[in-house]
Order: C-alpha cells, then structure tokens, then sequence
C-alpha cells in the first residue's frame, strides 16, 4: 500500500507538467493578449512603446523559452506576479480562497449530509410516495438554474421579507460587531449560497446512495443478517450503509477540486470574493500568471482528490489491495 | 418421535410483470405443499432447479412470507416476533461468499449475533467465538481474515458456525455443498452429520444431488413445479421410487444402478 502511494504521488510529476504545458500553449495560442487588450485599441499608442511594455512582461521571448522561466518558479512553488496590478499571484489566491472554501465546504458538507440520508431513506421506501416526492424535488434543484433560483431566493428572503443580506460576505458594519454578532452575520450571508450550491447538487449523492443502497440490501448477507434476526436498524446502519458508501467516495474525491474553483456567475450574483471570480477576471485579461497559477492549483487538487479516493476504497474495502 | 416441523397446504406464488405487456404472469413457485419433519431427522428437499424447493425452504425460514397455508414449528404457529423464537430456525445460504459481509471480519461475523442473542461480551465473547470455530473444524486464527480471504470450504463452514452461534433447533442449508470440490463436498457433510448426531439438531437440506441425500437423509421429499410428487423414508424412496419423475432423478445419477431397471 505505502510503495502503491509513492508510486501514484510520483506519477503525478509528469501528468502535472503535461498539464501545465497544455495550458500554457493553450492561454498564449488565444488571439490577443495581454498588451493587446490594454494598448493595442488606443491608436496613440507607438509599436515601440508596445515592444518596450512585452519586453517589460518577458513576452518578446519565445514560446518555449517563457514556459521554461515558468516552470523554472514553479518548481520552487513562485507562481510569478500578476500583470494587472504586479502582486505575487500566490497572495491573490490567498486573498480569495477562504471565501470560496467556506462557501463551498460549508454547501458539500450539507449536501453530503442530506444527500446521504435521503438516498438510504428512499431507498427503504422505494417506489413509494415519499421516494417519488424526493426524486421531484432533488432534480429540480440539479436542473433549475442555480442563477435564477439566486435571483428568486434573493427577491424573496432579502427583498420582500428582509430576513436576509443579499450579498457579499460581511455586513457594511461588520467590523464594529463582537465576535457572536460576527459570526451570526457571516452565518447570514452564508445560508443563501450555501442552501442553493448544495440544493444542486442533493439529486447527484441521493441518488448514487440509493442505487447503490438498493443494490446492497438486495444482497445475500443482508437476507443473513434479517435471518439471523438482526435488528433492523443495526442491518441498514451498520452492514448495508457502510458497503453503499464506496460510489459517495468517489463523489467526494471528485468534489475536490471543485471545492477551490468557484462558480463565475455565482459569485458575481452574490458578490462573493472568490476564485471564481480571480479566475474569470484574469482570463478576461490575460493575466497569464495568475491563470496558470489558477489552473495549476486546481489540476494538482483534482489529481490529489483522485488519489485520495483511491486510497480510501482500499480503507472502506477490504477487498481492494493496491501493488 | 415428535413433528418439529409441519406445513399445511403451503402455496407462494410470484407474479412478473413485464414492461411492455398489460398481462401478469404468475409462477407458482411453491403450489399447495404438505409435509412433516420429525426431531432430530435430516431430511432432504430434491427436485430440478424451479421446483420450488429454495422457495419453499426460505417460506419456512421466514425469509419469504407464504401467500397461503400454514407452518407450525415444535407445535406452535410460526412466528418470528420475538429474537428467542427467531433464532431457532436457521438457514444457510447457497452463496456463501454472497451471505458474507465482505466488510467485517470473521470473528466479528460470528460474534455479532452471540452478542445480540445471548447478551455475551469481552473475554467470553471470544472464547464463545473460538468454541464455534473449532466445532465447525476451524482454527481460530481465523477470526482476523475477511471472507474473501478463505476458501469456499472454509467459508461454508464459517457461513454454518454462524447459524450455529443461534443455537438452532432446525438448521436449513440450501444447496450447502453445490460450489464445492468433491472432497471438501464429504467433509462439509460430515460436519452436518456431527451436529445432527451430538447436538441433536434437525436438519433440512435442499439439494438436486441425489447422492448426498441417500447418504445422508433420513426422509426425502421430491419436489417438481412447486409440488410435491412423493415423500417417505430414504430407503422406500430408492428403492421403490413410485413417481416417474422420481426414477428419473434416480437415473441422472452418474453410474446409476437405476438406468439398467428403465
């Protein structure tokens, strides 16, 4: 098991200079670029004055001879400065990350949470009103716009009762609140994101838990285990949750990179201070720096999730042994 | 001897319906079956596969609820509403390797319904474990290995430990040899033999192999399309077999003495 993980951690070297390779060709083969977007429209500027501002960036350099300076900071983990305001892109990402974590691990966990209990709970009611019912509602939530239910949510909650803020993170007058109020208000600002991400998402986890729990409860060990006299609730909680648990894994493994990229149009709806946001921003600009940083972070958390939910198969399974 | 088992006029019947049709068809897997068991008999339930005979056993084992008729078990009618009255008639799976929880070990598989039925933990716990591992012939190293760690023999022997552990009166196996070597298939047997003989236990076991049966049965019943052609004693049944589908059975035996009597 331990030689299995250092076999995979070292396999994630090559795939993540493949990665990044890709990407870089990628943002710099897009028509445009950074000079381009700020000088280019404006005819006063003079072609020299152009030349002087890429030889400035280091865009006057070949291709290949630019992403080898990348790598050359990559590998000591200096993702470079951001052209747009020439701040270290690792600060920029720091600045923005917590907002999104929290938005996003606080909307997993309760996703995860009811996902999980509405998936056994229809599964042992299955075909019945009540599954039906949660079947309706999950994937009207996984088709409905998470945008326009925002909208709604927000005219309603914030607009018409006023129980809630609307947007952003903090109130206005956050800073002269005590740490109780603080937390309460940052609480506030957070149900609506939270409830309408996980909202979208419940359809996903129930119904992978329930197919997977129609599957295990049809199985002869729990047919044993009914014969045997076993209480129910030890049955369902203790031997056939735990074998339907192996496909919610992988939904969690694969939910990690999610957790630091966020939604563009979400986060401009509420005004949220997050990456998805960063990245949109800098993408519009051709901040190279800071999208190769972006998408760097996030394709080594999407190969690490992966990872991760590898090595927990073999924890949750016994059957599954890696060489 | 007194009956530990009667079934009167037992009927179970499965409906399929299929996607694209209006019409309902119905498979009367166990049609109206009568039968007696004495205490302390091993009989035997014989028939082709979709005679109903695993139905018919998993009725008794209350795995399936009967759609008519009625079981009476040590004289009274079955019930399984309480665990004393539950862990009386045990039932061992075909698949063993399907009946285990590939999740938990085997020591936990054993003691999990001592703890439950007999309120045992701690250092009793184990021993009582240890005691049902080595009645089934079993090492008791065997209490840290997963079920897919062990052979098909030793996984039918943990599968009868485990319905040991409840302390049955009757213990059904269906098909308890079927995936094994012929080897193993004699000591498995054996075991049933033993447990028969020292514990007194009844033992109800569904088969198609008519060898296993002469060897070990006291009683036979023959099953076909969820009825029950005829029923006796071992020795009547072979050696007076009445029914045509009975000599048929008989003659599917390998080397069978019966083919030369057609």
């Amino acid at each position: 098991m331990r030689n299995y993980i250092i076999k995979r951690l070292l396999l994630l070297v090559p795939i993540l200079f493949g990665i990044t390779l890709i990407t870089f060709s990628i943002i710099h083969l897009t028509p445009g670029g950074f000079t381009t977007v700020n000088l280019q429209m404006d005819i006063r500027t003079s072609p020299d004055s152009i030349a002087r501002l890429k030889s400035l960036y280091g865009l006057d350099e070949p291709l290949y001879i630019q992403y080898l300076k990348w790598l050359k900071r990559f590998i000591f983990f200096d993702f470079g400065n951001s052209f747009l305001d020439g701040r270290p892109v690792l600060i920029k990402v720091a600045e923005r990350l917590p907002a999104t974590l929290l938005l996003n691990i606080s909307a997993l966990i309760l996703e995860f949470f009811i996902g999980i209990i509405l998936g056994v709970t229809s599964a042992l009611k299955r075909n019945s009103f009540y599954d039906k019912s949660i079947t309706v509602i999950t994937f009207m939530g996984y088709s409905m716009p998470s945008f326009w239910l925002a909208l709604i949510l927000m005219f309603i909650f914030g607009v018409k009762l006023n129980l809630l803020p609307i947007s952003g993170l903090k109130s206005v007058n956050f800073d002269f609140l005590n740490t109780g109020e603080k937390i309460i208000d940052i609480l506030k600002h957070l149900l609506l994101p939270v409830f309408i991400t996980a909202f979208g998402g419940l359809a996903y986890i129930s119904r992978y838990v329930k197919n997977s729990m129609i599957e295990t409860i049809n199985q002869q060990f729990i047919k044993a285990s009914y014969a045997k006299g076993m209480p129910e609730n030890i049955i369902i909680y203790k031997h056939a949750l735990k074998n339907s648990l192996l496909p919610v894994i992988t939904l969690l493994g694969l939910s990690l990179p999610g957790l630091i990229g966020g939604s563009f149009i979400f986060e401009t709806i509420f005004a949220w201070p997050g990456m998805g946001r960063l990245a949109y921003e800098a993408a519009v600009n051709f901040d190279y720096p800071v999208i190769m940083g972006v998408v760097t972070m996030a394709a080594f958390l999407t190969l690490l999730g992966n990872l991760l939910a590898d090595i927990s198969y073999a924890l949750i399974d016994p059957r599954i042994r890696y060489k | 001897m007194i009956k530990i088992l009667q079934v009167n006029n037992l009927k179970k019947y499965f409906s399929i319906e299929k996607i694209f049709s209006e019409k309902e068809k119905i498979v009367k897997a166990v049609d109206g079956v009568s039968f007696s068991i004495k205490k302390g008999q091993i009989a035997a339930i014989v028939g082709e596969s979709g005679s109903g005979k695993t139905t018919l056993a998993r009725c008794i084992a209350g795995i399936e609820i009967p759609d008519e008729g009625e079981i009476f078990f040590e004289g009274k009618l079955l019930d399984f509403s309480t665990k004393e009255k539950r862990r009386k008639i045990q039932y061992i799976f075909q698949d063993t390797y399907g009946s285990l929880n590939p999740r938990i070990k085997t020591g936990d598989i054993l003691a999990e319904p001592i703890r439950y039925h007999f309120n045992l933990s701690g250092e009793k716990l184990k021993e009582k474990v240890k005691e049902f591992l080595k009645k089934v012939g079993l090492n008791e190293n065997f209490i840290k290995n997963y079920p897919h760690e062990l052979s098909g023999g030793q996984r039918q022997r943990i599968v009868i430990a485990r319905a040991l552990t409840m302390e049955p009166k009757l213990l059904i196996a269906d098909e308890p040899v079927s995936n094994l070597d012929v080897s193993v298939q004699a000591q498995i047997l054996q075991l049933f033999l033993e447990l028969n003989l020292k514990d007194k236990i009844t033992i109800l076991i569904i088969t198609h192999d008519l060898r296993i049966v002469y060897n070990l049965a006291d009683y036979v019943i023959v099953m076909k399309d969820g009825k029950i052609i005829e029923s006796g004693k071992t020795d009547t049944i072979f050696l007076n077999p009445k029914s045509d589908y009975t000599k048929n059975l008989l003659c599917s035996i390998p080397n069978s003495p019966y083919k030369n009597q057609k």
